[in-house]
């Protein structure tokens, strides 16, 4: 194994405080089974799936609920039941991540009766096609930004031409500590699952990103590792966004993403904590994944903490277990990518590792004056000062937009190297060819240019503004 | 709560006005609204949720903060006469922003009280007032006729102060008070209105270190006084080396300024100045004078920086910077005039949109490839 001493880190982006709410080290909890689910047959960037099953029918847990016949131009994984009982509707809603989309609703039984797969004893000996059709079976490869190729068509590729598995250890999104408290409590099954995940890729090259503030893993990773040549551990610096695809791969082999381009696209298959453990747990232990952490988190939820959910619970459900003074703006997955969500039936899916529940801005006095002990900043004009453990997490614009003072600080942490001032302009202002050449589409949302921005101009929608309309004219 | 009633009854004015269709009026109610409350009850509505504490009040209140200690200064050096011009810069540079906000309808800005301080702090302790109201109003004048904060081309403040150079030449360059000195003179200037109102004839000094430079009668100041500004005639902020320093750091601490414009200019002007000593000692100081002069330091930290006026990519702060250090040294060595600082940041200003346009960084991407 090629341990890399240094650590590795790319230009531009953000170290973000810590901030108040952040279940940081909490333990996984496992959250009530819900009496009703609500799952989206379309997952991540799969397809839209259709029904197999009926208003009425009787499901069980892990049952399949939703399958497409494969199809290389629409990559899909068949949908599981996550729990078991029986289906009430099957209407259309909006998705949680944008669009609409079928959604099979169920009520439970009470009984949480599991249809589990029967994996083969000794899953080391499974060739790469067998231990692909109990990952597509199970609901696994529908993970990760770009999916996990199989021969059933999951993804945009097939596994031959997959060069690199990656796997992404290192969560930086502000709020989101359920999948490093995964890591830690699931150490044994992350490590077999990853094996599982490359065994399926047909043996190939193993590059770890691991967070640089996890030591404890990273000694361990080593010890357990140690006398394999087909893994590789980079120690990265947790800084905001290194976990998302472009940025990983860039940093950790150093290949450029091509622009609207998946990773896939460049013989990589990006897969996280979560899905190696889901691996796992579907060819050791035959569950297919119906089960994911979330965190429940933010300034507005008094007991903050790691849940291991069924997928499709309603936001509801975990949120009135945690005491939570609903008054908030509910963001998931991210606070900086993320959609702000108003209903409480919105559910919970695969992709989501975090529901983020927001305080509302409130009316200060001289809210400028101050030392601002418990601000993060990316500038220094806060005394962000260490023992001060909890940052505030604010939503406040502090008054309307200004004009842009190009005081640089968006170019300075774009970790795509774009101008975002200039796009956010230019897109605003319907000058799109310019936009483009100036590589709006390299940009991968990442928020930090409309975070860190002093004065408020809503940079990010207007660049997703003008990559729809350009994706609009094109069609 | 008293906090919301006051909140309540700004936004009845505010209403009322703008259902009268005083829109002028109304701004500025909410402009000083804002102020109070700092408009942090505005939360975001689209992503990102979270946002930096940072906000435009905090952005320019940095370079506020970092000016206390050069007022204070200059208030010791030169009495309260330094505090005088500084009221009146802010006066009258207030009513004028306030007239256009109120005529253009648009947003109070807080560069404003940037400007103002700065502009005041480069000006020399003699000035009469009226010139000093004469110069401000230009300045702000000029930035709002480009269509105000935010669009100006050129430095508000400095092109005030070339303005002041141009039309009132000898008052600009040709008095300057001796400063009282914290080694002799006790309180100082904390007690005086200004040093002529004390020595009288005695407090007038014929020059800048750079002019004496430049005056073969006259002796240069030895490092001493340069760093401490201790018996150091100059403009009213940059007397002092050793505070603007301070200052400056604090500033590159709190990334409000790029080190890229400042530290370069002030290192290319200096290895620039040292170079051409060697070639001709009479024209040209050597390096570490050159950096102490001048107000090179007050310029390349709180002026040159100024982010509306100075590029925004990497590439170009550096040869921004570049630029204003050379342009400055070799300014002052072949026309013999000691205003060169101004005029490098205004030149610099007028190539800030070229050198954005040219030096757009590459994105980390490959070209998109033709499929789905
Ligand atoms: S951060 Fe905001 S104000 Fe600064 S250059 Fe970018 S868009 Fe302009
Ligand atoms: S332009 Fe795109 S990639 Fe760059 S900081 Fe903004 S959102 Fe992130």
């Amino acid at each position: 194994m090629a341990v890399l001493g240094s650590l590795k880190t790319f230009k531009g982006g953000h170290y973000f405080g810590l901030f108040e709410g952040t279940p940081r080290g909490k333990r996984l909890k496992t959250a009530p089974t819900p009496q009703r689910v609500i799952i989206p047959l379309r997952q991540g960037f799969s397809a839209e799936v259709a029904p197999v099953v009926k208003e009425g029918d009787r499901v069980k847990t892990g049952q399949i609920i939703g399958r497409a016949e494969p199809n290389p131009k629409k990559p899909s994984t068949p949908v599981h039941a996550s729990i078991s009982g029986r289906v009430v509707k099957i209407d259309k809603r909006p998705h949680p991540l944008g669009g609409e989309t079928l959604c099979v609703h169920i009520e439970s039984d009470g009984k949480d009766d599991w249809a589990k797969l029967n994996p083969p004893a000794n899953y080391e000996r499974l060739s790469p096609e067998e231990l692909g059709r109990i990952l597509y079976e199970a609901g696994v490869t529908a993970g990760g930004q770009a999916g996990f190729p199989t021969a059933y068509h999951s993804a945009f590729t097939t596994p031959e031409k997959i060069r690199y598995l990656i796997i992404n250890a290192v969560e930086t999104e502000p709020f989101c500590e359920a999948t490093d408290q995964l890591l830690y409590e699931e150490f044994d099954k992350f490590v077999n699952g990853m094996k599982i995940l490359r065994q399926a890729l047909g043996n190939v090259q193993v590059h770890i990103g691991l967070g640089y503030n996890k030591p404890r893993i990273y000694e361990e990773l080593i010890e357990r590792l140690e006398y394999y040549d087909w893994c590789t551990i980079h120690q990265l610096r947790p800084k905001y966004p290194q976990h998302d695809d472009a940025v990983l791969i860039r940093t950790l082999l150093g290949v450029l993403l091509p622009q609207r381009g998946y990773a896939t696209d460049v013989g990589c298959v990006v897969q996280d904590v979560q899905q190696c453990v889901a691996a796992y747990e579907a060819v050791v232990e035959g569950k297919p994944f119906v089960e994911r952490v979330v965190s429940v988190a933010g300034s507005a939820i008094q007991e903050p903490g790691n849940y291991r959910v069924r997928v499709g619970t309603p936001l509801s459900n975990l949120l009135e277990n945690n005491n939570t003074k609903c008054n908030g703006r509910i963001v998931l997955g991210s606070v900086l990518r993320g959609q702000a969500q108003d209903d409480l039936n919105t559910p919970i899916t695969k992709e989501i590792s975090a529901v983020i529940v927001l305080r509302e801005a409130e009316r200060e006095l001289f809210p400028v004056a101050g030392p601002g002990f418990d601000r993060d900043s990316f500038t220094g004009v806060y005394l962000s000062v260490p023992w001060v453990r909890y940052k505030r997490a604010t939503t406040s614009l502090n008054g309307n937009p200004r004009p842009c003072v190009r005081c640089g600080f968006c170019v300075d942490v774009c970790p795509q190297n774009l101008m975002p001032a200039l796009l956010g302009e230019y897109s605003a202002h319907g000058l799109l060819s310019e936009a483009q050449d100036m590589d709006l589409f390299a940009c991968i949302e990442c928020g930090l240019c409309a975070y860190v921005c002093p004065s408020k101009i809503p940079l990010l929608e207007q660049i997703r503004e003008g990559k729809r309309k350009i994706l609009a004219e094109a069609a | 709560m008293l906090q919301d009633r006051i909140y309540e009854l700004f936004e009845r004015i505010h209403q009322d006005l703008v259902a009268r269709r005083r829109e002028g009026l109304a701004i500025i109610v909410e402009g000083i609204k804002d102020a109070i409350f700092g408009g942090s009850e505005k939360a975001a509505r689209q992503a990102p949720y979270i946002r930096d504490a940072i906000g435009m009040q905090r952005y320019m209140g940095a370079p506020l903060l970092a000016c206390i200690p050069l007022v204070l200064a200059s208030i010791y050096f030169y009495g309260w006469r330094s505090l005088a011009i500084i009221i009146v810069t802010y006066l009258v540079g207030i009513a004028v922003e306030l007239t256009f906000c109120a005529i253009r309808r648009h947003e109070i800005t807080e560069g404003l009280l940037v400007t103002c301080m700065l502009y005041a702090l480069s000006l020399p302790p003699t000035l009469p007032f009226w010139m000093v109201a004469v110069g401000i109003a230009f300045a702000i004048g000029i930035k709002e006729l480009f269509g105000g904060s935010g669009y100006n081309i050129f430095n508000p403040a400095i092109s005030g102060r070339a303005f002041l150079l141009l039309a009132f030449p000898a008052a600009m360059t040709n008095f300057w008070y001796v400063p009282f000195n914290p080694l002799t003179d006790g309180l100082g200037g904390f007690l005086h209105w200004s040093p002529e109102s004390v020595k009288g004839l005695d407090a007038i000094a014929k020059a800048t270190p750079l002019g004496a430079f430049r005056d073969p009668a006259l002796a240069n100041p030895d490092l001493f006084t340069l760093v401490t500004g201790f018996g150091r005639a100059d403009v009213l902020g940059a007397t002092s080396a050793m505070l603007v320093l301070l200052s400056g750091l604090y500033l590159l601490q709190a990334r409000v300024i790029d080190w890229r414009v400042s530290i370069v200019m002030i290192v290319s002007a200096g290895l620039t100045s040292q170079f051409l000593h060697f070639v001709d000692p009479s024209r040209f100081p050597d390096g570490l004078y050159t950096m102490l002069s001048g107000g090179l330091l007050f310029a390349a930290f709180l002026n040159a920086t100024d982010p509306v006026t100075s590029p925004m990519t990497v590439r170009g702060r550096w040869i921004f910077g570049m630029m204003l250090g050379v342009l400055t040294v070799l300014g002052r060595g072949l026309t013999g005039y000691a205003e060169w600082v101004t005029f490098s940041i205004l030149i610099g200003n007028m190539f800030t949109p070229l050198l954005d346009r040219f030096t757009i960084p590459k994105s980390f991407s490959a070209p998109a490839i033709q499929k789905r």
